[in-house]
């Protein structure tokens, strides 16, 4: 059953240790009178460092799994571990698909949420702060509140608040979907950059195929509701890697077609939505 | 190519903010213009004998009643008596009604408690308890202040419950990854999200609040500007009647006023023009 989640990566990553293990998790919500099952028996584990990103039909659990990630969703049955950070604090930190940059804070406050949350010290919050408002292009815009920024430069805050509390792990629930195309380029660049640079691991939810293989080391295809891992899916394009030029590799075409063709086929299975 | 990205989303953002300044200037004209207009018409329509003047003196002999009333002092004396009522009356109405509102928003069985309590008595017209509030207080103060604070309190506590209640839960999951215990998850996220809609709770019940402030004062005071008015019409001087109705608009005005400023100070995050 699981044949696909046994190691396709087997690269130089295979040394490293795992971070993330996910084992048959189950996951059911409750419709009305009806019991809908979102998630089946879904297992994989991430080493340390990976890039994993989820795909899948719309409806089929990909959030649900990230959330029972985060803590904020508890699954059924099976196990979630995330080896536990140094500190005491939550080991991750997670950047939101809508607007979660907190409208009655200044871009500064958003970014030092986490933080602050953890009693730093107040010079090295600043520090960390103008880093990473730095890092991701901000810098000026510390005292501006979210209504004055556009989509892109909100989601700026909200990644620079995420990597602020340097998470081993960084959970990306569709962080890019509401932006328009060009942004959404930029910002996978950038993305993509820094988390080589600061060596996290990452899981990266998307219905979007081609921000799949631009930024993964690993696809994970989901099936249909109830979701199933489908096949566990090795980028080959080597890292540092430039989002655009990945796009130009005959490889990537190959790649589009093959998850394609996995969900298409999970997408003809489905019951027809409505 | 994060600075040029940055550099187009920022000329975005100026273009935005200077349409919004040319446009309040002209509307800020016209909002001031319509009222001296109006008042220009009514002077002459009072002069020319098109309004009968009994009901409707013109503009420039309320003034005069209004001069005089300033001049002896006896305006001023009954505005006092009034602003001191509704002063206290909302912070007596309002400071309760936004703490427990904002518990009701917070904890559900408290919500589940209070909830039908405040709907079942929301509905009456606050006016029908000034008869109650008589026996209860008598003629001194504690009938006029508890009455409006009472037109402040249903305002403010439904407006704040609500205020936590539409929050985005999204802002609680943010909290909830980074690790938030419960109060703070309370002092970052529910009380600076449901704010404005407090103090929009808050705006509305000082208008409710004087109103019937002002009413019971026309029913069982002896000064205060309700209490003023009543005794205008009872000696029928029409121009002082018209002169107080002047004073009060103003009071309501400038109560509201008072609380908009309050949300500018606790609602910054709001604001609309740029902090450059």
């Amino acid at each position: 059953m699981h044949e696909a989640v046994s190691r396709a990566s087997a690269d130089a990553a295979a040394q490293r240790a795992v971070v993330v293990r996910v084992t048959d998790v189950v996951k059911y919500f409750r419709h009305g009178q009806r019991q809908l099952q979102a998630l089946d028996r879904v297992s994989f584990e991430l080493r340390e460092g990976r890039f994993l990103v989820i795909v899948g039909p719309s409806g089929c659990g990909k959030t649900t799994l990230l959330r029972i990630l985060a803590g904020l969703e508890h699954q059924d049955g099976g196990e979630v571990w995330m080896r536990p950070s140094r500190d005491g604090h939550p080991p991750f930190a997670m950047v939101f698909q809508e607007q979660s940059v907190f409208p009655w804070m200044t871009v500064r406050d958003n970014v030092a949420y986490g933080l602050r949350l953890r009693r730093t010290p107040r010079a090295v919050v600043e520090d960390r702060v103008a880093h990473w408002l730095g890092k991701v292009g901000l810098s000026g815009f510390e005292r501006a509140y979210p209504h004055q920024l556009s989509g892109g430069m909100k989601q700026r805050v909200s990644i620079a608040r995420a990597f602020a509390v340097d998470p081993d792990v960084l959970l990306m629930d569709e962080p890019f979907s509401a932006l328009d195309e060009q942004t959404r380029t930029i910002l996978q660049q950038e993305v993509s950059a820094l988390c080589e640079e600061q060596q996290k691991t990452v899981i990266f939810v998307t219905h979007s195929i081609d921000e799949a293989i631009t930024l993964g080391d690993e696809v994970l295809v989901m099936t249909h509701r109830p979701g199933r891992v489908k096949r566990l899916i090795s980028v080959p394009f080597p890292r540092p890697r430039d989002v655009v030029e990945v796009r130009a590799d005959p490889r990537y075409g190959e790649l589009y077609e093959e998850i394609w063709g996995l969900i298409a086929e999970e997408v003809r299975r489905g019951p027809r939505e409505g | 190519m994060a600075e040029q990205s940055v550099a187009v989303e920022r000329t975005v953002v100026q273009r935005r903010r200077w349409f919004r300044r040319a446009g309040a200037k002209t509307e800020a004209a016209v909002q001031l213009l319509s009222p001296i207009v109006l008042l220009l018409l009514w002077e002459v329509a009072a002069r020319a004998g098109w309004v009968d003047q009994r009901f409707f003196p013109a503009p420039s002999a309320i003034v005069r009643a209004f001069w005089e009333a300033v001049t002896t002092g006896v305006l001023l004396h009954h505005l006092k008596v009034t602003l001191w009522r509704v002063i206290l009356g909302t912070l007596i109405g309002g400071i309760p009604a936004v703490l427990i509102g904002l518990a009701m928003g917070l904890w559900r069985w408290l919500r589940l408690t209070l909830d039908p309590i405040i709907a079942a008595t929301y509905p009456l017209p606050k006016s029908a308890l000034f008869p109650l509030l008589l026996l209860i207080f008598g003629l001194g103060e504690g009938s006029k202040v508890s009455m409006v604070a009472i037109g402040v309190f249903y305002l403010a506590v439904t407006n704040a419950m609500e205020g936590v209640l539409t929050i985005s839960p999204i802002y609680f999951d943010v909290a909830k990854t980074f690790g938030a215990k419960r109060w703070d998850v309370i002092r970052t996220v529910a009380l600076p999200g449901a704010m404005p809609l407090v103090l929009a709770g808050l705006r509305l019940g000082v208008g409710t609040g004087l109103i019937l402030g002002v009413l019971a004062e026309m029913l069982g005071a002896r000064d205060g500007l309700g209490y003023l008015l009543w005794s205008a019409w009872q000696t029928f001087s029409v121009s002082s009647l018209w002169a107080t109705l002047f004073v009060t608009a103003v009071l309501g005005f400038v109560s509201v006023q008072l609380v908009d400023f309050l949300r500018k100070l606790l609602v910054p995050w709001q604001r609309t023009t740029s902090r450059a």
